[in-house]
Protein backbone atom coordinates (compact mmCIF):
# COMPACT_ATOMS: atom_id res chain seq x y z
CA UNK A 1 0.00 0.00 0.00
CA UNK A 2 1.84 3.19 -1.32
CA UNK A 3 1.65 6.68 0.35
CA UNK A 4 0.51 8.90 -2.25
CA UNK A 5 0.66 12.73 -1.69
CA UNK A 6 -0.15 15.81 -3.56
CA UNK A 7 -0.85 19.16 -2.08
CA UNK A 8 -0.58 22.84 -2.46
CA UNK A 9 -0.26 25.24 0.28
CA UNK A 10 0.10 28.96 -0.04
CA UNK A 11 2.98 29.84 2.60
CA UNK A 12 4.55 33.70 3.52
CA UNK A 13 6.52 33.45 0.74
CA UNK A 14 5.91 31.15 -1.89
CA UNK A 15 3.52 27.88 -3.06
CA UNK A 16 3.87 24.71 -1.49
CA UNK A 17 3.14 22.42 -4.60
CA UNK A 18 4.59 18.81 -4.23
CA UNK A 19 3.58 15.00 -5.86
CA UNK A 20 5.25 12.66 -4.51
CA UNK A 21 4.88 8.97 -3.64
CA UNK A 22 6.76 6.40 -1.28
CA UNK A 23 5.70 2.56 -1.52
CA UNK A 24 6.40 0.23 1.59
CA UNK A 25 9.75 -0.76 2.83
CA UNK A 26 11.13 2.51 0.98
CA UNK A 27 12.45 5.40 2.46
CA UNK A 28 12.00 8.57 0.90
CA UNK A 29 13.68 11.33 2.25
CA UNK A 30 13.26 14.63 1.56
CA UNK A 31 15.89 17.33 1.77
CA UNK A 32 16.62 20.67 1.03
CA UNK A 33 17.51 24.07 3.04
CA UNK A 34 15.27 24.71 6.16
CA UNK A 35 11.77 26.56 5.42
CA UNK A 36 11.72 24.84 2.50
CA UNK A 37 8.48 23.20 3.09
CA UNK A 38 9.84 19.81 3.85
CA UNK A 39 8.19 20.07 7.70
CA UNK A 40 4.73 21.49 6.06
CA UNK A 41 4.52 18.32 4.08
CA UNK A 42 4.64 15.97 6.56
CA UNK A 43 2.84 17.36 9.22
CA UNK A 44 -0.07 17.60 6.39
CA UNK A 45 -0.01 13.79 6.26
CA UNK A 46 0.56 13.03 9.87
CA UNK A 47 -2.91 14.90 9.84
CA UNK A 48 -1.61 18.21 12.00
CA UNK A 49 -1.97 20.79 9.58
CA UNK A 50 -4.21 20.94 6.42
CA UNK A 51 -3.29 22.31 2.97
CA UNK A 52 -5.22 24.30 1.49
CA UNK A 53 -5.87 22.00 -1.74
CA UNK A 54 -4.76 18.41 -2.53
CA UNK A 55 -4.77 14.49 -2.00
CA UNK A 56 -3.02 11.88 0.84
CA UNK A 57 -3.95 8.51 0.20
CA UNK A 58 -2.68 5.09 1.51
CA UNK A 59 -3.48 2.72 -1.00
CA UNK A 60 -7.43 2.74 -0.87
CA UNK A 61 -7.37 4.67 2.57
CA UNK A 62 -8.02 8.18 1.46
CA UNK A 63 -6.64 10.71 4.27
CA UNK A 64 -7.39 13.75 2.56
CA UNK A 65 -9.11 15.12 -0.95
CA UNK A 66 -9.99 18.74 -0.30
CA UNK A 67 -12.14 18.04 -3.47
CA UNK A 68 -14.12 15.37 -1.75
CA UNK A 69 -14.02 17.31 1.95
CA UNK A 70 -12.00 14.03 3.19
CA UNK A 71 -10.12 14.79 5.97
CA UNK A 72 -9.16 12.42 8.90
CA UNK A 73 -7.89 13.88 12.03
CA UNK A 74 -4.48 12.50 12.92
CA UNK A 75 -5.57 9.62 15.96
CA UNK A 76 -7.40 7.63 13.05
CA UNK A 77 -4.30 7.71 10.33
CA UNK A 78 -2.34 5.14 12.48
CA UNK A 79 0.91 6.47 11.67
CA UNK A 80 4.04 6.57 14.14
CA UNK A 81 6.17 10.60 13.65
CA UNK A 82 9.21 11.25 15.44
CA UNK A 83 9.84 14.80 15.69
CA UNK A 84 13.38 16.32 16.27
CA UNK A 85 12.88 16.49 19.95
CA UNK A 86 11.00 17.11 23.20
CA UNK A 87 7.96 14.75 22.26
CA UNK A 88 8.30 11.69 24.84
CA UNK A 89 5.83 11.97 27.70
CA UNK A 90 7.59 13.96 31.18
CA UNK A 91 4.98 12.64 32.98
CA UNK A 92 5.69 9.02 32.05
CA UNK A 93 8.51 6.66 32.59
CA UNK A 94 10.71 5.05 29.49
CA UNK A 95 8.32 2.01 29.49
CA UNK A 96 5.12 3.78 30.11
CA UNK A 97 6.22 6.15 26.96
CA UNK A 98 6.85 2.80 24.48
CA UNK A 99 3.24 1.43 26.19
CA UNK A 100 1.51 4.57 25.25
CA UNK A 101 -0.29 3.64 22.54
CA UNK A 102 1.29 -0.10 22.14
CA UNK A 103 -1.02 -2.58 20.14
CA UNK A 104 0.56 -5.36 21.98
CA UNK A 105 1.65 -4.37 24.88
CA UNK A 106 3.85 -7.71 25.51
CA UNK A 107 6.03 -6.14 22.56
CA UNK A 108 6.86 -3.52 24.19
CA UNK A 109 9.65 -5.19 26.02
CA UNK A 110 10.91 -6.46 22.86
CA UNK A 111 10.86 -2.92 21.38
CA UNK A 112 12.74 -1.52 24.79
CA UNK A 113 15.70 -4.37 24.37
CA UNK A 114 15.54 -3.95 20.71
CA UNK A 115 16.22 -0.32 20.54
CA UNK A 116 19.19 -0.81 23.36
CA UNK A 117 16.94 1.04 25.95
CA UNK A 118 15.89 -1.84 28.83
CA UNK A 119 17.64 -0.44 31.32
CA UNK A 120 16.28 3.09 31.25
CA UNK A 121 13.12 1.74 31.79
CA UNK A 122 11.90 3.13 34.28
CA UNK A 123 13.64 6.11 34.03
CA UNK A 124 11.95 9.76 33.00
CA UNK A 125 12.73 11.25 29.64
CA UNK A 126 14.14 14.34 31.44
CA UNK A 127 17.05 11.70 33.34
CA UNK A 128 18.22 9.95 29.85
CA UNK A 129 20.64 11.26 27.03
CA UNK A 130 19.29 12.79 23.72
CA UNK A 131 19.95 10.00 21.59
CA UNK A 132 18.36 7.76 24.33
CA UNK A 133 15.41 9.74 24.07
CA UNK A 134 15.12 9.11 20.24
CA UNK A 135 15.63 5.99 20.35
CA UNK A 136 12.74 5.86 22.94
CA UNK A 137 10.71 8.05 20.45
CA UNK A 138 11.21 5.63 17.61
CA UNK A 139 10.17 2.76 19.94
CA UNK A 140 7.11 4.44 20.60
CA UNK A 141 6.39 5.12 17.48
CA UNK A 142 6.55 1.69 16.42
CA UNK A 143 4.65 -0.12 19.34
CA UNK A 144 1.81 1.32 17.66
CA UNK A 145 2.20 -0.94 14.37
CA UNK A 146 1.80 2.15 12.52
CA UNK A 147 0.89 1.81 8.50
CA UNK A 148 3.61 4.51 7.60
CA UNK A 149 6.74 5.92 9.71
CA UNK A 150 7.39 9.79 9.76
CA UNK A 151 10.77 10.90 10.78
CA UNK A 152 11.40 15.06 11.02
CA UNK A 153 14.95 15.89 11.29
CA UNK A 154 14.95 12.61 14.13
CA UNK A 155 18.31 13.07 14.72
CA UNK A 156 19.37 16.39 13.78
CA UNK A 157 19.53 17.76 17.56
CA UNK A 158 22.08 15.08 18.72
CA UNK A 159 26.05 15.53 18.58
CA UNK A 160 27.77 13.92 15.68
CA UNK A 161 28.62 10.74 17.27
CA UNK A 162 25.49 9.67 18.52
CA UNK A 163 23.55 10.83 15.16
CA UNK A 164 25.45 8.36 13.37
CA UNK A 165 25.05 5.63 15.40
CA UNK A 166 21.30 6.17 15.28
CA UNK A 167 21.41 6.38 11.26
CA UNK A 168 23.42 2.73 11.30
CA UNK A 169 20.70 1.51 13.61
CA UNK A 170 17.53 2.90 11.70
CA UNK A 171 19.46 1.62 8.38
CA UNK A 172 19.42 -1.97 9.76
CA UNK A 173 15.68 -1.53 11.65
CA UNK A 174 14.31 -0.46 8.08
CA UNK A 175 15.47 -3.61 6.90
CA UNK A 176 12.45 -5.33 9.04
CA UNK A 177 9.96 -2.54 8.35
CA UNK A 178 7.20 -3.16 5.52
CA UNK A 179 5.84 0.28 5.53
CA UNK A 180 6.45 3.78 3.63
CA UNK A 181 8.56 5.83 5.33
CA UNK A 182 9.28 9.66 5.13
CA UNK A 183 12.42 11.01 6.24
CA UNK A 184 12.94 14.35 6.66
CA UNK A 185 16.44 15.76 6.89
CA UNK A 186 18.67 18.95 6.03
CA UNK A 187 22.00 16.41 5.76
CA UNK A 188 22.25 14.82 2.86
CA UNK A 189 24.57 12.25 3.55
CA UNK A 190 22.44 10.83 6.33
CA UNK A 191 19.36 11.03 3.41
CA UNK A 192 22.46 8.86 1.02
CA UNK A 193 22.85 6.86 4.03
CA UNK A 194 19.59 5.89 4.35
CA UNK A 195 17.02 6.68 2.07
CA UNK A 196 15.77 4.64 -1.32
CA UNK A 197 14.55 7.62 -2.89
CA UNK A 198 15.67 11.32 -2.01
CA UNK A 199 13.74 14.03 -3.22
CA UNK A 200 15.20 17.88 -2.95
CA UNK A 201 11.99 20.63 -1.94
CA UNK A 202 13.11 24.15 -2.34
CA UNK A 203 10.63 26.96 -1.85
CA UNK A 204 7.93 24.22 -1.92
CA UNK A 205 9.18 22.58 -5.43
CA UNK A 206 10.80 19.30 -6.03
CA UNK A 207 14.10 20.68 -6.74
CA UNK A 208 16.80 18.90 -9.08
CA UNK A 209 18.88 22.09 -8.98
CA UNK A 210 19.10 22.27 -5.13
CA UNK A 211 20.45 18.57 -5.37
CA UNK A 212 22.84 19.15 -8.29
CA UNK A 213 24.45 22.21 -6.74
CA UNK A 214 25.07 19.97 -3.54
CA UNK A 215 26.05 17.09 -5.19
CA UNK A 216 29.04 19.28 -7.32
CA UNK A 217 30.73 20.15 -3.75
CA UNK A 218 30.00 17.03 -2.18
CA UNK A 219 30.24 14.17 -4.69
CA UNK A 220 31.45 16.23 -8.32
CA UNK A 221 31.26 12.29 -10.04
CA UNK A 222 27.73 11.78 -9.06
CA UNK A 223 26.15 15.17 -9.98
CA UNK A 224 27.76 14.51 -13.79
CA UNK A 225 25.69 11.97 -14.15
CA UNK A 226 22.72 13.82 -13.90
CA UNK A 227 20.06 13.13 -11.62
CA UNK A 228 21.50 10.13 -10.62
CA UNK A 229 23.36 10.41 -6.91
CA UNK A 230 24.33 7.00 -7.21
CA UNK A 231 24.12 3.89 -8.59
CA UNK A 232 21.55 2.50 -6.06
CA UNK A 233 19.60 6.42 -5.45
CA UNK A 234 17.78 7.92 -7.71
CA UNK A 235 16.13 11.38 -7.44
CA UNK A 236 12.45 10.50 -7.37
CA UNK A 237 9.29 12.25 -9.82
CA UNK A 238 6.55 10.68 -9.97
CA UNK B 1 -17.94 28.38 71.71
CA UNK B 2 -20.25 27.65 68.94
CA UNK B 3 -17.88 26.10 65.74
CA UNK B 4 -20.67 25.27 63.38
CA UNK B 5 -20.10 27.94 60.85
CA UNK B 6 -16.37 27.18 60.71
CA UNK B 7 -17.23 23.86 60.10
CA UNK B 8 -20.37 25.11 57.09
CA UNK B 9 -17.43 27.16 55.61
CA UNK B 10 -14.94 23.97 55.39
CA UNK B 11 -17.83 21.79 54.65
CA UNK B 12 -18.90 24.49 51.56
CA UNK B 13 -15.40 25.47 50.52
CA UNK B 14 -14.63 21.35 49.85
CA UNK B 15 -17.30 20.73 48.21
CA UNK B 16 -17.55 23.52 46.20
CA UNK B 17 -14.00 23.25 44.91
CA UNK B 18 -14.00 19.63 44.12
CA UNK B 19 -17.13 20.07 42.10
CA UNK B 20 -15.73 23.07 40.38
CA UNK B 21 -12.39 21.46 39.21
CA UNK B 22 -14.21 18.69 37.64
CA UNK B 23 -16.23 21.67 35.83
CA UNK B 24 -13.44 23.74 35.10
CA UNK B 25 -10.88 21.80 34.18
CA UNK B 26 -12.49 20.11 31.04
CA UNK B 27 -13.81 23.85 30.24
CA UNK B 28 -10.53 25.25 30.91
CA UNK B 29 -9.01 22.87 28.30
CA UNK B 30 -11.58 23.63 25.68
CA UNK B 31 -11.20 27.70 26.45
CA UNK B 32 -7.20 26.80 25.89
CA UNK B 33 -6.75 24.75 23.21
CA UNK B 34 -10.36 25.12 21.36
CA UNK B 35 -11.34 27.31 18.29
CA UNK B 36 -14.50 28.04 18.23
CA UNK B 37 -16.78 31.55 17.29
CA UNK B 38 -17.18 33.86 20.54
CA UNK B 39 -14.02 32.59 22.30
CA UNK B 40 -13.39 35.50 23.78
CA UNK B 41 -17.24 36.37 24.91
CA UNK B 42 -16.91 33.19 27.53
CA UNK B 43 -13.87 34.15 28.37
CA UNK B 44 -14.67 37.34 29.37
CA UNK B 45 -18.10 35.72 30.81
CA UNK B 46 -15.89 33.38 33.00
CA UNK B 47 -13.90 36.11 34.53
CA UNK B 48 -16.56 38.43 35.14
CA UNK B 49 -16.97 37.49 38.77
CA UNK B 50 -13.48 38.82 39.68
CA UNK B 51 -14.53 42.10 38.64
CA UNK B 52 -18.22 42.30 39.63
CA UNK B 53 -19.02 43.47 43.39
CA UNK B 54 -20.20 40.07 45.37
CA UNK B 55 -23.87 41.79 45.68
CA UNK B 56 -24.56 42.01 41.58
CA UNK B 57 -23.08 38.84 41.25
CA UNK B 58 -25.61 37.53 44.51
CA UNK B 59 -28.26 39.27 43.00
CA UNK B 60 -28.43 38.00 39.52
CA UNK B 61 -27.72 34.37 41.20
CA UNK B 62 -30.86 34.90 43.05
CA UNK B 63 -32.48 35.54 40.45
CA UNK B 64 -31.48 32.17 38.57
CA UNK B 65 -31.51 30.12 41.00
CA UNK B 66 -34.68 31.01 42.61
CA UNK B 67 -37.92 29.12 42.13
CA UNK B 68 -38.44 31.18 38.74
CA UNK B 69 -35.09 30.92 37.60
CA UNK B 70 -32.99 28.66 35.20
CA UNK B 71 -31.63 26.41 37.32
CA UNK B 72 -33.69 27.02 40.87
CA UNK B 73 -36.85 25.99 38.50
CA UNK B 74 -34.97 22.91 37.22
CA UNK B 75 -33.56 22.07 40.00
CA UNK B 76 -37.44 22.49 42.23
CA UNK B 77 -39.01 20.28 39.29
CA UNK B 78 -36.76 17.50 39.55
CA UNK B 79 -36.17 17.08 43.47
CA UNK B 80 -39.50 19.11 45.11
CA UNK B 81 -36.93 21.69 46.71
CA UNK B 82 -36.09 25.14 46.73
CA UNK B 83 -32.86 26.11 45.68
CA UNK B 84 -32.49 29.59 47.99
CA UNK B 85 -31.52 29.63 51.73
CA UNK B 86 -30.08 25.90 51.71
CA UNK B 87 -26.59 24.38 51.51
CA UNK B 88 -26.64 23.12 47.68
CA UNK B 89 -27.89 26.82 46.67
CA UNK B 90 -24.33 28.31 48.19
CA UNK B 91 -22.12 25.66 46.96
CA UNK B 92 -23.76 26.44 43.15
CA UNK B 93 -23.24 30.21 44.26
CA UNK B 94 -19.46 29.49 45.16
CA UNK B 95 -18.80 27.74 42.00
CA UNK B 96 -19.98 30.69 40.03
CA UNK B 97 -17.89 33.01 42.41
CA UNK B 98 -15.01 31.41 42.39
CA UNK B 99 -14.82 30.07 38.71
CA UNK B 100 -11.91 32.80 37.40
CA UNK B 101 -9.70 31.39 40.68
CA UNK B 102 -9.87 27.90 39.05
CA UNK B 103 -9.61 28.57 35.36
CA UNK B 104 -6.75 31.16 35.58
CA UNK B 105 -4.33 29.05 37.48
CA UNK B 106 -5.47 25.74 35.14
CA UNK B 107 -4.81 27.82 32.24
CA UNK B 108 -1.68 28.94 32.71
CA UNK B 109 -0.62 25.19 33.75
CA UNK B 110 -2.06 23.89 30.66
CA UNK B 111 -1.03 26.33 28.35
CA UNK B 112 2.83 25.74 29.72
CA UNK B 113 2.27 21.97 28.15
CA UNK B 114 4.42 21.87 24.66
CA UNK B 115 1.99 21.74 22.02
CA UNK B 116 3.92 18.94 20.58
CA UNK B 117 3.06 16.63 22.98
CA UNK B 118 -0.74 16.88 22.48
CA UNK B 119 0.56 16.79 18.66
CA UNK B 120 2.04 13.18 19.37
CA UNK B 121 -0.67 12.68 21.34
CA UNK B 122 -2.64 12.96 18.53
CA UNK B 123 -0.39 11.03 16.20
CA UNK B 124 -0.38 8.15 18.62
CA UNK B 125 -3.81 7.64 18.53
CA UNK B 126 -5.52 10.11 21.24
CA UNK B 127 -8.81 11.71 20.61
CA UNK B 128 -8.88 15.71 22.33
CA UNK B 129 -10.72 14.26 25.34
CA UNK B 130 -8.14 11.00 25.52
CA UNK B 131 -5.70 13.43 25.48
CA UNK B 132 -7.07 15.81 27.99
CA UNK B 133 -6.96 12.75 30.37
CA UNK B 134 -3.63 11.41 29.65
CA UNK B 135 -1.43 13.88 28.78
CA UNK B 136 -3.07 17.19 29.95
CA UNK B 137 -3.90 16.67 33.27
CA UNK B 138 -1.38 14.72 34.72
CA UNK B 139 1.47 17.73 33.22
CA UNK B 140 -1.09 20.07 34.75
CA UNK B 141 -0.79 19.03 38.29
CA UNK B 142 0.52 21.81 39.78
CA UNK B 143 -2.20 23.83 38.24
CA UNK B 144 -5.03 21.80 39.97
CA UNK B 145 -3.24 22.15 43.11
CA UNK B 146 -2.95 25.91 42.77
CA UNK B 147 -6.92 26.04 41.51
CA UNK B 148 -8.23 24.01 44.51
CA UNK B 149 -6.39 25.56 46.74
CA UNK B 150 -7.46 29.60 45.19
CA UNK B 151 -10.95 28.48 44.73
CA UNK B 152 -11.04 26.75 48.68
CA UNK B 153 -9.75 30.09 50.06
CA UNK B 154 -11.52 32.65 48.21
CA UNK B 155 -14.73 30.11 49.24
CA UNK B 156 -13.43 29.87 52.99
CA UNK B 157 -13.92 34.24 52.78
CA UNK B 158 -16.57 34.59 50.77
CA UNK B 159 -19.35 36.58 51.93
CA UNK B 160 -21.72 38.65 50.27
CA UNK B 161 -22.87 36.27 46.99
CA UNK B 162 -23.95 33.50 50.38
CA UNK B 163 -25.63 36.14 51.89
CA UNK B 164 -27.44 37.31 49.23
CA UNK B 165 -28.18 33.34 47.97
CA UNK B 166 -28.32 32.04 51.40
CA UNK B 167 -29.27 34.58 53.63
CA UNK B 168 -27.76 33.59 57.54
CA UNK B 169 -29.82 29.82 58.86
CA UNK B 170 -27.50 28.36 61.42
CA UNK B 171 -26.43 25.12 60.41
CA UNK B 172 -27.21 25.32 56.78
CA UNK B 173 -26.50 28.95 55.27
CA UNK B 174 -24.75 30.42 58.34
CA UNK B 175 -20.79 30.28 57.44
CA UNK B 176 -18.44 31.62 59.76
CA UNK B 177 -17.40 35.19 57.46
CA UNK B 178 -21.43 35.42 58.20
CA UNK B 179 -21.30 34.25 61.83
CA UNK B 180 -18.54 36.91 62.17
CA UNK B 181 -20.43 39.81 60.63
CA UNK B 182 -23.18 38.78 62.83
CA UNK B 183 -21.05 38.67 65.98
CA UNK B 184 -20.05 42.04 65.32
CA UNK B 185 -22.87 43.47 64.80
CA UNK B 186 -24.09 42.38 68.38
CA UNK B 187 -20.70 43.99 69.65
CA UNK B 188 -20.12 40.07 70.70
CA UNK B 189 -16.20 40.92 70.35
CA UNK B 190 -15.08 37.51 71.95
CA UNK B 191 -16.82 35.56 69.68
CA UNK B 192 -15.76 37.42 66.77
CA UNK B 193 -12.39 37.33 67.47
CA UNK B 194 -12.53 33.45 68.57
CA UNK B 195 -13.89 32.54 64.77
CA UNK B 196 -11.89 35.13 62.86
CA UNK B 197 -8.41 33.80 64.90
CA UNK B 198 -9.57 30.65 63.75
CA UNK B 199 -10.16 31.10 60.17
CA UNK B 200 -6.62 32.83 59.72
CA UNK B 201 -5.15 29.90 60.90
CA UNK B 202 -7.10 27.13 58.67
CA UNK B 203 -6.52 29.80 55.87
CA UNK B 204 -2.58 29.78 56.84
CA UNK B 205 -2.37 25.84 57.51
CA UNK B 206 -4.11 25.76 54.17
CA UNK B 207 -1.10 27.90 52.00
CA UNK B 208 1.59 26.05 53.85
CA UNK B 209 0.36 23.05 53.29
CA UNK B 210 0.22 24.17 49.29
CA UNK B 211 3.64 25.04 49.23
CA UNK B 212 4.84 21.96 50.65
CA UNK B 213 2.77 19.79 47.91
CA UNK B 214 4.21 22.58 45.67
CA UNK B 215 7.85 21.83 46.27
CA UNK B 216 7.48 17.78 45.64
CA UNK B 217 5.21 18.58 42.47
CA UNK B 218 8.61 18.30 39.79
CA UNK B 219 5.83 18.45 36.56
CA UNK B 220 3.74 21.77 35.62
CA UNK B 221 3.06 25.04 36.45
Amino acid sequence: MGLEIKLTQKLPNYELDVVLRCEPGRLLALVGPSGAGKTTIVRAVAGLAKPDQGFIALGPEVWYDSKASIWLPPQKRGLGYVFQEFTLFPHLTVEKNVAFAAVDKRRVGELLAMFGIGELAARRPQEISGGERQRVALAQALAREPKVLLLDEPFSALDIATRKQLQAELKELKASLNLPIIHVTHDLQEAMLLADDIVAIEAGRLSHSWLDRFLVHAHPAGAAGGRGVSSDKRTFLP
Amino acid sequence: MDFSPLILSLRLSMVSTVILLVLAAPLTYVLAYGRFRGKILVEALVGLPLVLPPTVLGFYLLLVLGPDGMIGGIWQAISGQPLLFTFIGIVIASMFHSLPYAVQPLRAAFEKIDPRLLETAAVLGCSPMAAFFRVVLPNARGGLVAAAVLAFAHTMGEFGVILMVGGSIPGKTRVASIAIYEYVEALRYHEAWQLSLALVVISYVVLLLVSYLNRGGRYGA
